[in-house]
C-alpha cells in the first residue's frame, strides 16, 4: 500500500458524520495494474470508490461500467481544497497568450510518468484539458514539458526529484501588470496551499484551507453521492484523457531520442 | 590613512546615477569621483557636477586624466571591450567594467592579452557574485557543485525606470525602442540581449556549478513578450532553466534555484538598481535550512570595496581567466539560444 493510499484511509476517520459507515468506501491504489482492481472494486456495487494517485496506465472498461457508481480521482496536487478558488484566480486572468508555469518537485522515487499525469491533472483543474503535450528533456533527475490547454494557455511543465524538500507543485501566471501563484505542499498532510494574486493594487492571498487534499477528495466524493450524481465516472473519463496524453508524449519524446 | 582612490565613469546613464554614485557615496572617502564621460554633453556636466568632477565628451579625455585612477564602464555592451583595453593601456590601476566584459569571444582574448600585458586589474560589476548573501551560501554549500543536477534562475522585473527612480533623481533615459516584429531577425536579436543583458548577472553564479560547458546544448529558447526568455540547456551533465519576464507588474521576484539529490539551494536577489541589502539565501536539506542574510551590504558595494582592497595592495586582482571564461560562456549560450530561436517556425510559417 502506498503513502497516500494510507493517509486518505485515514482522512476517512475525519469526516464520521458524512461517512457513518465507511466500509462502504472502496480505495483503490493507483498501482500499476489499478484498472482490474477498479473494475473489482465496481463490480462489488459500493457506496463509492476512491482512485488513489493513479499511474497513467491506458484502460477503458472501467468506463463502460455502471455510472451511477461515484469513483472520485485522489490526485496530489489536483485535489487540494485551494484549486477551487485557484481556477477562479486564473481563468479571470488567462488568455491564449498566457504562459503557465507548472513546476512540482518531487521525491526520487516518483516516477516521471506520474508525476507528469499529476502535473496535467491539476492544469485540468485549475485551467482546463492539456490537449497538446511535448516532452522537451529528461534526465536521470528532471524532465521539461510543454503543452497547451484547450483555450491555448500554455503551459511550461518542469519536474525535479529531490529530497532535500518536501513534495510540492508551484503554478505562476504572471500578467502584463501582475501574477497568479498556487503553491501546493504534498497533500498527505492538512498544510495549506498559498494562493497570492498580484495587481496593480497589491498582492491578495486567499484564504487559507487547513484541509489536506485527501479529505477534499472524500468530501467530493459525499457531495456527489448526496447531490446523486448521474455521472460517476466524470473523473474517470478526464483521467483518461490525461493518461493517454503522457503516455504520447513520452512515446514520442523515447521514440526521438532513439532515432 | 589610505588615500581616496580617484573614479572616471565612461558613460552617465541610469547605471552610473543609480548604482554606482549613490555606491560610492556611502562608501565615503574611499573613492572620489574625478570625472565623468559621456556622449551627451549635458549630461556628462550634469552628473559631474553632482560629484563635482570634471567631464567631458571623449573617452580619450577621461584616460588622459591623470586624477582618474579607476575606470568604470559604464557605456552600451558594444563599447566595453574597447574601453577596458583602452584603460588598460592607459596605465590606470584597474578597471571596473559593467557586464558584459566583452560582446564576443575575439573581444574576450584580447581583454586577456592585454591584462595579461599590461598588469591591469580588471574587475567585472557581476555584483551577484559578490552579493554576500549568495557567498555566505557558497562558503556552506559543500558538494553542492559536484551533486547539483538541475539549476533554474527566474527573473520577474518591473521595468528598470521604478528601481531607479528611487535609488537616485536620473537626469535623462534612453526611450526603450518598438521592436519591429516582421524583421525576423528581431526576436534572436532580442534573446541574445536577454542573454547578454539579464540571464547574464546570474550566469557567472551558475557556471560556477559547472564542470565544464563546452558541451552546451540549448534544447529550447524562446523569447517572452514584452521582454524576456525562457531557455532550457543542459551543459556539464545538468539541465538549467532560465527564465525571465520584464512587465508592469510592481512586483520583483529574483530567484536562483540548485537541486541536487540531498541539498537545495535557493537564493532571493533584490532587483538591480536597488539598495535593499544582500540575496537571502537558503540551504535545505530534508533535516534543516541555512539561512544566509539578509545583509546590510550589497553586491554594488563589495565590488567597490574589493576594487579598493586590490589598488592598496591588500587582495590579489580577481582571476581575469574566470572572467573571460565567464563572459565566453555566456556567449556561447547568447548565440545558441539565439540561433534556437531563429530555427523556431513562426506560427504563421508553420500554419
Amino acid at each position: 500500500m502506498s503513502t497516500s493510499s494510507e493517509h486518505v484511509r485515514t482522512a476517512l476517520a475525519t469526516l464520521p458524520l458524512s461517512f457513518p459507515d465507511p466500509a462502504g468506501i472502496v480505495f483503490v491504489d493507483g498501482v500499476p495494474g489499478w484498472p482490474v482492481a477498479l473494475l473489482h472494486a465496481m463490480g462489488s456495487n459500493p457506496a463509492g470508490i476512491v482512485l488513489v494517485h493513479p499511474t497513467p496506465v491506458d484502460f477503458a472498461d472501467p468506463l463502460a461500467m455502471d455510472p451511477a457508481t461515484i469513483v472520485v480521482v485522489d490526485s496530489p496536487w489536483a485535489s487540494n481544497p485551494a484549486t477551487g478558488l485557484a481556477a477562479r484566480a486564473f481563468r479571470a486572468v488567462a488568455t491564449d497568450r498566457s504562459r503557465v508555469e507548472c513546476r512540482v518537485v518531487v521525491e526520487p522515487s516518483c516516477d516521471f510518468s506520474t508525476a507528469l499525469l499529476d502535473q496535467l491533472v491539476l492544469i485540468r483543474a485549475v485551467l482546463g484539458p492539456v490537449t497538446k503535450l511535448q516532452v522537451q528533456h529528461v534526465s536521470d533527475r528532471t524532465l521539461y514539458a510543454e503543452g497547451l490547454t484547450d483555450t491555448s494557455v500554455a503551459i511550461d511543465f518542469s519536474i525535479v526529484r529531490t529530497t532535500a524538500t518536501p513534495a510540492s507543485a508551484a503554478l505562476r501566471l504572471l500578467t502584463d501588470d501582475g501574477s497568479v501563484e498556487l503553491q501546493i505542499p504534498s497533500g498527505d498532510t492538512a498544510q495549506p496551499a498559498r494562493l497570492i494574486t498580484v495587481g496593480p493594487d497589491g498582492a491578495v492571498l486567499a484564504p487559507t484551507q487547513y484541509e489536506a487534499g485527501h479529505r477534499s477528495s472524500l468530501r467530493r466524493l459525499r457531495e456527489l453521492h448526496a447531490a446523486g450524481s448521474a455521472d460517476g465516472l466524470a473523473d474517470l473519463r478526464c483521467l483518461r484523457a490525461d493518461v493517454v496524453t503522457t503516455t504520447a508524449a513520452l512515446g514520442d519524446y523515447e521514440r526521438s531520442t532513439f532515432r | 590613512m589610505q588615500s581616496s582612490i580617484g573614479v572616471g565613469f565612461l558613460g552617465a546613464g541610469p547605471v552610473t546615477q543609480a548604482i554606482h554614485l549613490p555606491t560610492l557615496a556611502r562608501l565615503g572617502a574611499a573613492f572620489t569621483v574625478r570625472h565623468v564621460t559621456d556622449i551627451d554633453a549635458d549630461v556628462a556636466a550634469a552628473v559631474a557636477g553632482r560629484a563635482g568632477a570634471a567631464h567631458s565628451t571623449s573617452v580619450e579625455a577621461l584616460l588622459d586624466d591623470p586624477a582618474v585612477e579607476v575606470v568604470a564602464i559604464c557605456s552600451p555592451n558594444a563599447f566595453h571591450a574597447e574601453q577596458v583595453i583602452a584603460a588598460c593601456q592607459a596605465g590606470k590601476k584597474a578597471v571596473l567594467c559593467e557586464k558584459p566584459l566583452a560582446m564576443s569571444a575575439a573581444e574576450a582574448a584580447a581583454i586577456a592579452a592585454v591584462s595579461a600585458e599590461t598588469g591591469v586589474p580588471i574587475f567585472v560589476g557581476a555584483m551577484h557574485s559578490f552579493d554576500p548573501g549568495w557567498r555566505a551560501a557558497v562558503a556552506q554549500w559543500g558538494a553542492l557543485p559536484r551533486t547539483s543536477h538541475t539549476i533554474r534562475s527566474s527573473i520577474v522585473l518591473p521595468p528598470n525606470s521604478r528601481f531607479e527612480d528611487v535609488a537616485t533623481e536620473v537626469l535623462t533615459r534612453q526611450p526603450f525602442p518598438a521592436p519591429d516584429y516582421s524583421d525576423v531577425a528581431v526576436l534572436p536579436g532580442m534573446t541574445h540581449a536577454g542573454v547578454m543583458g539579464l540571464a547574464i548577472h546570474d550566469l557567472p553564479l551558475i557556471r560556477s556549478l559547472l564542470p565544464r560547458y563546452d558541451d552546451l546544448r540549448v534544447i529550447d529558447a524562446k523569447f517572452l513578450a514584452p521582454f524576456g526568455y525562457r531557455i532550457l540547456f543542459v551543459a556539464g551533465g545538468k539541465s538549467i532553466e532560465l527564465h525571465a519576464v520584464m512587465s508592469q507588474t510592481w512586483q520583483p521576484d529574483w530567484a536562483l534555484e540548485v537541486f541536487a539529490d540531498d541539498q537545495v539551494l535557493n537564493v532571493e536577489f533584490a532587483p538591480s538598481y536597488v539598495h535593499a541589502g544582500s540575496a537571502v539565501s537558503r540551504l535545505s536539506t530534508s533535516e534543516s535550512t541555512q539561512v544566509f542574510g539578509p545583509a546590510e551590504v550589497n553586491g554594488y558595494e563589495v565590488e567597490w570595496r574589493e576594487l579598493a582592497a586590490v589598488v592598496h595592495g591588500e587582495l590579489a586582482p580577481p582571476d581575469l581567466s574566470t572572467l573571460v571564461d565567464d563572459v565566453r560562456f555566456a556567449l556561447t549560450l547568447a548565440d545558441a539560444s539565439a540561433d534556437a530561436v531563429r530555427s523556431t517556425p513562426s506560427a504563421e510559417d508553420a500554419a
